[in-house]
């Protein structure tokens, strides 16, 4: 559920407004992503939603607050970068949904092309809210449940609608897939609906341990290298959260110097820390996979030399990389069908790069 | 050819004093370059990983492989390299300028190099794609070169360049070039990305293959700069006396700013654009020399050296594990050194 480079773009334009609004949500909760289900931070009330049954009006609770929508909404504004998938697994179309709105991303992907029915969705970004634009397309319900936006965006873009935000406890671009499709739910009056969507994507999870017991303990991490500079991914980040739900285990050494950060720079002197590991999944700008493989220092890692390394990129056609970034009840199994072959032949030595990277 | 070497000294009294001056400015030349050996060592033994000097010791003279070899002889030899050239290059740009434009406040940024290897460096990753460090190099030193060149053209006009003018000139095409920077990157998150990462100024990722590729460049920058002492103590009398001592100023000026551009380009292409170091470098060292830039030349090169190199090395250890980037230790450690000199002694004069 993130932007490609999230850090650095969160360190930045974005990153300034997100710091601002989710600075009292920016701790960290762990390990939440199979237990949606039991997830005490978001409820819903109103007239007897909880039954799953459409009875509107409804009230959910989320970061900024409570919103109250009237009646069932027809024209959604799915704005938070991934917040269009619970909404077409619940059959739900949205009007327009969130993007970078650049050249180089599409939020359009193989596992949710289906729910705009061969039509391109009108993209509206989320970097650089335009309010007007927004306003124009009419929404009667705005969603920013994978976060993103701060508590001023939050208050303009509720002068058009009942809007949103991410669901309590979590950070921005970090929310796992049961909260996410849960609040989602509530929000358009299928809690029910949502939980076992849910439920189905645990289960899935739950098979790909059970195919594969001897992943059990197995030492892993999520590094990165743009522009000559590496970091690891830390806990929460969905790409990682991706990793811990097959049953790998991340890194303890690094794990600690990452903690709850979506990711964390390192010194090259300390990539033999991911070197030691026993499977590491690589990411680098479009077309410089071959430049990471040869670079002097990551050639002679051990995870690296013995071939136990995928590599991706954030190129669009990536969709390994993009449905376990996007971390969504949509994506996840489509992550698993894609990730569970890659990993197989990265334990087996044979360092594949990740489909789409020609 | 210059008015010092025609200057006829006969009191022994003088002849004196001047031999003392001389060996004094010897001496403090051998620490200085005593001290850049320490900070050379220091900068090959500390790092984000621990290593015993015994280890770093081994696997810099014998190899033997492993993890020690690849941390001393992949990243800790190369970066060493890359801040001795890079401290050396901007030190003699600062030097060079400050002589050039007779102006003890001039930055080697001022004839618009860095804007122009930035926005070079913005435009290959905006439009072209290149993300890998080592293909900056030659779009930083295209940028740094044609930004001079345009501040050349615009600052000669009718006559020849002077010192204000090109300033001007610089100021304005500097300004041109942010704004087109700040266009592209607004407007381009990979751009934003990439173009963050190099602007920062650090050597933490220079590879021993950047660091090849700009050896040339800073060679001759650093032969022609540390030849031209007296040709730019003769331009410090003023255009019409350095004329009448038969110095060519428009030719002075000229190769003066290509040697500028040289240096100051392949520096900021290995490490991005550090400041201050070219302000505050030659300024601190012009207080001991005085203002004799045969003197003042050869100490910018190994001060520039030092500061870097040492920049660099408390970067690595003030948050260790983690680093700081070297060109915001530079801006740290240099401002109240420059703030303390200026205020303690009477600025030396051009």
């Amino acid at each position: 559920m993130t932007p490609p480079l999230p850090d650095q773009l969160r360190l930045g334009r974005r990153g300034l407004l997100s710091a601002m609004a989710g600075g009292a949500a920016a701790f960290a909760v762990q390990g939440c992503t199979n237990s949606a289900l039991d997830d005490p931070s978001s409820t819903t009330s109103g007239s007897g939603a909880s039954s799953g049954g459409a009875s509107f009006p409804v009230t959910v609770e989320h970061r900024f607050g409570q919103t109250t929508i009237p009646a069932e909404p027809q024209r959604i504004l799915a704005l938070g970068q991934t917040d269009c998938d619970p909404l077409i697994a619940l059959g739900i179309t949205p009007i327009a949904i969130g993007s970078f709105a650049e050249k180089w991303y599409t939020p359009v992907h193989p596992w949710n092309e289906h729910g705009f029915g061969g039509a391109k969705p009108e993209e509206v970004s989320f970097v650089e809210i335009e309010f007007e634009k927004l306003a124009a397309l009419q929404p009667d319900l705005i969603t920013m449940v994978s976060g993103g936006i701060s508590q001023g965006d939050y208050k303009t873009l509720s002068k058009i609608a009942p809007v949103v935000g991410p669901p309590k406890g979590y950070q921005d671009s970090a929310v796992p897939y049961g909260p996410h499709t849960v609040l989602i739910g509530q929000t358009v009056g299928r809690e029910e609906e949502a939980k076992q969507i849910v439920a189905d994507v645990d289960a899935k999870y739950d098979a790909v341990r059970q195919a594969h017991p001897e992943w059990d303990g197995l030492t892993t991490i999520h590094a990165e290298s743009f522009t000559g500079a590496f970091d690891v991914l830390g806990r929460n980040a969905p790409r990682s959260t991706f990793l811990t739900s097959v049953g790998l285990a991340l890194s303890p050494e690094l794990d600690k110097l990452a903690g709850t950060q979506y990711s964390k720079e390192i010194s090259a002197e300390q990539l033999d820390l991911v070197g030691d590991l026993d499977v590491v999944i690589w990411m680098t700008d479009p077309g410089a996979i071959a430049d990471l493989q040869s670079n002097p220092v990551v050639s002679r890692l051990k995870v690296v030399e013995d071939g136990r390394s995928v590599w991706t990129t954030y190129v669009k056609t990536d969709e390994f990389m993009w449905s376990m970034d996007w971390n969504t009840v949509l994506s996840g199994p489509y992550a698993i069908d894609l990730g569970v072959p890659l990993l197989e032949d990265a334990l087996a030595g044979k360092s594949p790069i990740s489909a789409g990277n020609d | 050819m210059t008015m010092l070497a025609a200057d006829p000294v006969t009191d022994p009294a003088e002849e004196n004093a001047a031999a003392r001056r001389r060996s004094a400015l010897v001496a403090g030349l051998v620490v200085c370059l005593a001290a850049l050996g320490v900070v050379m060592l220091l900068s090959i033994g500390v790092g984000a990983r621990n290593l015993s000097p015994a280890t770093v010791w081994d696997a810099l003279v014998h190899g033997r492989g492993g993890e020690a070899e690849l941390i001393v002889r992949h990243l800790r030899v190369p970066r060493t390299a890359a801040g001795l050239l890079v401290g050396a290059a901007l030190g003699l740009a600062g030097a060079l300028m400050q002589a050039l434009t007779r102006n003890p406040l001039a930055d080697p940024g001022l004839l618009g190099v860095n804007a122009g290897a930035a926005c070079a460096v913005v435009c290959a990753i905006a439009f072209l794609r290149i993300t890998q460090p080592g293909a900056y190099v030659w779009f930083a030193l295209l940028g740094a070169g044609v930004a001079t060149v345009a501040v050349y053209l615009l600052g000669s006009g009718r006559g020849a360049a002077s010192p204000v003018r090109l300033v001007l000139a610089g100021t304005a095409i500097t300004a041109v070039l942010t704004g087109v920077i700040s266009a592209v990157v607004l407007t381009n998150s990979i751009a934003f990305n990439g173009f963050r990462s190099w602007t920062v100024g650090s050597l933490q990722n220079v590879t021993a293959s950047v660091v090849v590729q700009v050896v040339p460049f800073l060679a001759v920058g650093i032969v022609c700069a540390l030849a031209s002492g007296s040709a730019l103590n003769a331009m410090a009398l003023g255009d019409q006396l350095a004329t009448a001592l038969g110095a060519r100023m428009a030719r002075i000026r000229f190769l003066g700013i290509v040697t500028t551009t040289l240096l100051c380009g392949a520096a900021t292409a290995v490490a991005g654009p550090i400041t201050f170091v070219g302000l505050v470098v030659p300024h601190t060292v012009r207080a001991f020399t005085g203002p004799d830039n045969r003197w003042i030349l050869p100490y910018s090169m190994v001060v520039g050296a030092i500061l870097v190199l040492t920049s660099d090395v408390i970067g690595r250890v003030v948050l260790w594990p983690s680093e700081l980037e070297v060109s915001v230790v530079t801006a740290v450690i240099g401002a109240p050194v420059f703030i303390q000199i200026v205020r303690r002694r009477r600025l030396a004069q051009l």
